[in-house]
């Protein structure tokens, strides 16, 4: 299997799709499409979102209080629902993000040899 | 944690928009996509599938969003229940089983739950009730225990305390209605005027009594019944100011009572009126007569009322020694007094539900083990392919709960039917005495308490198999021809132990009922009842203003009585035995003693009897005469006293040509001794006894007693063509035999309704104790048909075959009979109160119960051992 698919296809971790999310909302609210897209779009093509895990996501951040989901009109001028963050899902993010980037540079460190 | 709570349930509650909103959102989502891929230059038809295709399954991606929500455990738990519904539609038979046995287990405890809602739980129909109390006197001293106050003592009471806002004194009576059709008897209650307000009940049309209409002479005021306004009024709204003839006296109507009242310790009445005490009720402090209920103060506790009363009684005993000697106060709430005399039955029948619905309890967990058994595999199955092991669990508990819901619903039935009986076994004549029977029935609160029991039960039950189950299904099933038998077995054993210890508890109960109805009836009375009638008749004072007129109309009605055709004797009594002990005085020996205070000397309950009572009645002279026509009122008073009196006042010595006096002075000569007759009721203890005689103390308010071979119908339409010419404003009223009065007592009653619940719930329950026993037999045959089947091989003889059935079944019959045995006995401190003449550990009880026992095993195991008998042990062994 050649190792973009299997990264394409790869499930991401349910914390780091969390995060991802919190951080596409936070500049500016976004409808599930557009956080999808988002992602894609930021990771240039190289994260792609299961549908049918963004929803249970996004439903689940909604219940935990981090985000907040309000119905507006798209720029297709259509229904949609947006998500914004919360001051609570502001907060998380920052402590997620903290600790991805010290996550982040210890395995970057194992793996470069210290 | 809080915040998320709500959330969780906002979203619970608004479920219906959150499901839309989700669905819009998704349909949303492709939409964009189709979009985005047309615009790619993809035809339209392939760019929705393109998207639809990319979003993966919906109804998953549904599911998972609904999981986040937190809200699976709803839709798990009805999928749980439709699952289970689905299981007991495919095993009906089980269902079916089990569903009965549980609908007969809460019903039955259901029925006697609203009797004792009725009677225990539900507040009186009064004004704050918690604050009602009944003030009693008592003796401290003395065979007759509690009394009624004394009117000069409820004054006393009044003036004295601080403790009781105020108190009302009532005393039932009877009346005559004429003038509204055919002159008929009515129950009343005779109350002091406070009585309504003490109690805090407002007329519903109409005014209270006043003040100044207590007395007899000036008040012609009543007021009536609802009951009494719709069936004899027409419910007319414009009855008041109407007259209503009393006895012959006109008395207006002033008010309707509303339709929920009744008469603080139940029965029937059908209007009230002022007191009218006479001036001898007024002032004797020694006639106690006069029932008293009084409001607390807010604040003040039955106990600080209680010790105030007895300490005013004690202040009354020292200033008025010669009428208040021995005698005391006790204050009690009301409630409690209106039920002390069902409260004995109430814990018996309550006892006796709880057994039943314990044994149906076990059996229902007896049925689902044995159900489980056969579904072994299935749980194991699942436990393979991964079902959780809560998940598993829910599942049986729901199916559990489903039972049990539906169990819920039949035992309504099931309840109403034992109300049913529960009231059709008491006499008709005799239910406004058991008013918490009568007045029982199914509504929302004992609907509310089926169902909770039920689910109590199902959870129950449920969760002993749960427990059972999941120990460890996949090992077991692994191990499915040895290991999961014996547990499985032990277990149900220990079920069918227990509900035979249930089943012989109850049958115990059951046979000491039986017997203790059979010993009542035994009782000598003192009289005979056979071919006996009696028939009520009251002379109105208006009518009959003087004692004479009254000897005279009652002597002239005797004769032509005893002229009728088919009329062997015919007498008059003002008291039946067996009804009450009514009116004592305390009489002694004249020129023995001299009295010191109206309460020396011997308690005596003073009758006034016709000539020829004895004779129609059957109670033997042990010395003297009885009454003649030819004592005259104006000759020496004389009475004939009874052989407890006799002994009582002269020992050994005759008595006949004696005299006996009253603390009035009032003397009397006796001129014979009867027999002892029980006065109030077959187990009550018999009285020292006076009889005077009806010429020279009548009683406005008497009855007939006639002793003939017709029966009482026919009697009493004879006697009422003799009274109409006598008196045609007069009614005859509760015609019935002496045989119906014994077994209108209350104790035969009492005990033929606790015989009948503790019968019922003893055949249920050794019916499903011994169905519980076949069903465990023919598992064990089944189970053991290869042991079986290679005895009978090597030859074992049918003898073999059939203990080897047999002592297993014996065993644990034989334990549950030891134990519900021991149940019994060591409940009987529960039944005692009630039986009669006999001990639930009586030898001939015991060995009853213990046949019957061994008849329910041998029934039960007659067809799994005729099946091992007929084992072909070529087929059995070829089969595994």
């Amino acid at each position: 299997m050649p190792a973009k698919q299997a990264r394409e296809q790869a499930e991401l971790l349910q914390g780091i799709l969390d995060l991802l999310i919190l951080r596409t909302v936070e500049v500016t609210p976004l409808h599930g499409w557009g956080i999808s897209k988002s992602i894609r779009r930021m990771s240039h093509d190289v994260l792609t979102v299961n549908q049918g895990s963004l929803y249970p996501a996004l439903y689940r951040l909604e219940t935990a209080g981090l985000l907040q989901g309000e119905w507006g009109t798209s720029a297709e001028g259509r229904d949609a629902k947006f998500y914004s963050l919360t001051r609570a899902g502001k907060k998380r993010l920052k402590d997620e993000n903290d600790y991805w980037v010290l996550f982040s540079r210890a395995v970057n460190d194992v793996l470069s040899g210290g | 944690m809080f915040g998320k709570l709500v959330r969780q349930l906002r979203f619970l509650l608004k479920r219906g928009r959150s499901e839309t909103d989700l669905e819009r959102e998704i349909r949303f989502h492709i939409e964009v996509e189709t979009r985005k891929h047309i615009d790619e230059g993809m035809p339209e038809a392939e760019a929705r599938r393109q998207a639809l295709a990319d979003f993966g399954s919906i109804p998953s991606c549904q599911e998972t969003v609904r999981e986040a929500w937190g809200l699976r455990i709803w839709s798990d738990l009805r999928r749980d229940f439709q699952y289970a519904l689905r299981t007991i539609h495919r095993r009906p038979g089980f269902a079916l089983t089990a569903i009965l046995t549980m609908a007969i287990g809460v019903g039955a405890t259901t029925a006697v739950f609203a009797v004792f809602d009725r009677a225990i739980l539900r507040p009186l129909p009064f004004g704050n009730p918690e604050h009602l109390v009944y003030i009693g006197e008592t003796q401290t001293a003395g065979e007759f225990g509690e009394m009624a106050a004394s009117y000069p003592n409820f004054e006393d009471w009044k003036q004295s305390n601080h403790t009781v806002e105020d108190i009302a004194g009532f005393n039932g009576t009877n009346f005559t209605v004429t003038g509204l059709g055919i002159p008929f008897r009515i129950s009343a209650v005779r109350v002091t005027t406070n009585f309504l307000s003490v109690l805090r009940v407002r007329p519903q049309l109409g005014r209270d009594f006043l003040k100044e209409e207590e007395p007899l002479d000036n008040s012609r005021v009543v007021i009536i019944t609802d009951g009494f306004w719709q069936r004899l009024l027409g419910a007319r709204p414009d009855v008041l100011g109407q007259t209503l003839r009393l006895g012959g006296v006109p008395h207006t109507i002033v008010g309707v009572l509303p339709a929920n009242f009744r008469s603080p310790f139940g029965g029937a009445s059908d209007l009230i009126v002022p007191l009218g005490a006479t001036p001898d009720q007024r002032t004797l402090r020694q006639s106690h007569w006069l029932l008293t209920i009084a409001r607390l103060r807010n604040g003040v506790t039955v106990r600080e009322a209680d010790t105030e009363m007895k300490a005013i009684a004690a202040q009354l005993t020292a200033e008025h020694a010669d009428t208040n000697a021995g005698t005391s106060a006790r204050v009690v709430l009301l409630q409690e007094q209106a039920v002390a005399s069902i409260r004995p039955t109430l814990g018996v029948i309550s006892g006796a539900a709880i057994f039943m619905f314990c044994l149906s309890l076990t059996n229902l967990a007896n049925l689902m083990i044995a159900q489980s058994a056969t579904r072994q595999r299935e749980m194991a199955i699942r436990t393979v392919i991964g079902a959780g092991t809560m998940r598993l669990g829910r599942q049986l508990l729901a199916e559990s709960l489903a039972l049990a819901a539906i169990a819920a619903l039949a035992s309504l039935v099931v309840a109403n039917l034992t109300l049913e009986g529960m009231t059709r076994s008491i006499p008709r004549l005799m239910l406004d005495n058991f008013p918490s029977v009568a007045e029982a029935s199914l509504d929302a609160r004992t609907a509310a308490f089926a169902f909770l029991l039920a689910m109590l039960g199902g959870l129950v039950a449920g969760g002993a198999v749960v427990c059972r189950l999941l120990r460890n299904p996949l090992a077991d099933a692994i191990r499915r021809d040895s290991a999961s038998a014996p547990a499985n077995q032990r277990l149900r054993s220990i079920f069918i132990v227990t509900e035979v210890a249930l089943a012989a508890a109850l049958l115990v109960g059951a046979v000491t009922m039986l017997r203790s109805v059979q010993q009542l009836l035994r009782v000598n009375p003192g009289f005979a009842a056979d071919k006996r009638i009696s028939m009520n008749l009251s002379l109105p004072q208006a009518a009959y203003p003087k004692s004479e007129n009254v000897a005279t109309f009652y002597e002239s009605l005797r004769n032509r009585i005893a002229q009728l055709p088919g009329v062997e004797q015919a007498s008059v009594i003002d008291e039946l035995p067996l009804t009450t002990e009514g009116s004592r005085i305390f009489v002694y020996g004249y020129g023995q003693t001299e009295p010191k205070s109206g309460n020396d000397g011997i308690e005596t309950v003073v009758r006034s009897a016709s000539v020829n009572y004895f004779e129609t009645m059957g109670i033997p002279l042990k010395s003297g005469r009885t009454f003649t026509a030819t004592d005259r009122s104006d000759s020496t008073k004389i009475a004939v006293i009874n052989e407890m009196l006799a002994l009582r006042l002269f020992g050994k010595t005759n008595p006949v040509g004696r005299r006996v006096a009253t603390f009035n002075r009032s003397v009397y000569e006796i001129v014979g001794v009867v027999g002892n007759v029980a006065l109030k009721d077959l187990d009550s203890a018999m009285r020292p006894t006076m009889y005077t005689t009806l010429l020279q103390d009548p009683s406005r308010s008497s009855l007939l007693v006639i002793k003939t071979a017709l029966d009482p119908d026919t009697m009493a339409g004879a006697v009422r063509g003799v009274i109409q010419q006598l008196d045609a404003e007069l009614p005859v009223y509760r015609v019935r035999s002496l045989d119906e009065t014994i077994n209108l007592t209350a104790s035969v009653v009492t005990r033929r309704l606790v015989l009948f619940l503790i019968g019922a719930f003893s055949v249920v329950g050794a019916v499903i104790a011994g169905v519980g026993l076949y069903g465990l037999m023919s598992f064990v045959v089944a189970q053991r048909s290869r042991e079986i089947g290679i005895r009978i091989a090597l030859g074992a003889e049918a003898g073999t075959v059939k203990w080897l059935v047999l002592n297993h079944a014996l065993r644990m019959t034989v334990i549950g009979l030891v134990i519900g045995l021991g149940l019994a006995i060591g409940s009987g401190q529960l039944i005692r109160s009630v039986v009669f003449g006999v001990v639930p550990w009586n030898p001939t009880i015991l060995i009853t119960v213990a046949l019957v026992v061994a008849m329910i095993t041998y029934a039960a195991c007659y067809a799994p051992v005729r099946r091992a008998l007929r084992f072909d042990p070529v087929t059995v062994l070829r089969h595994d």
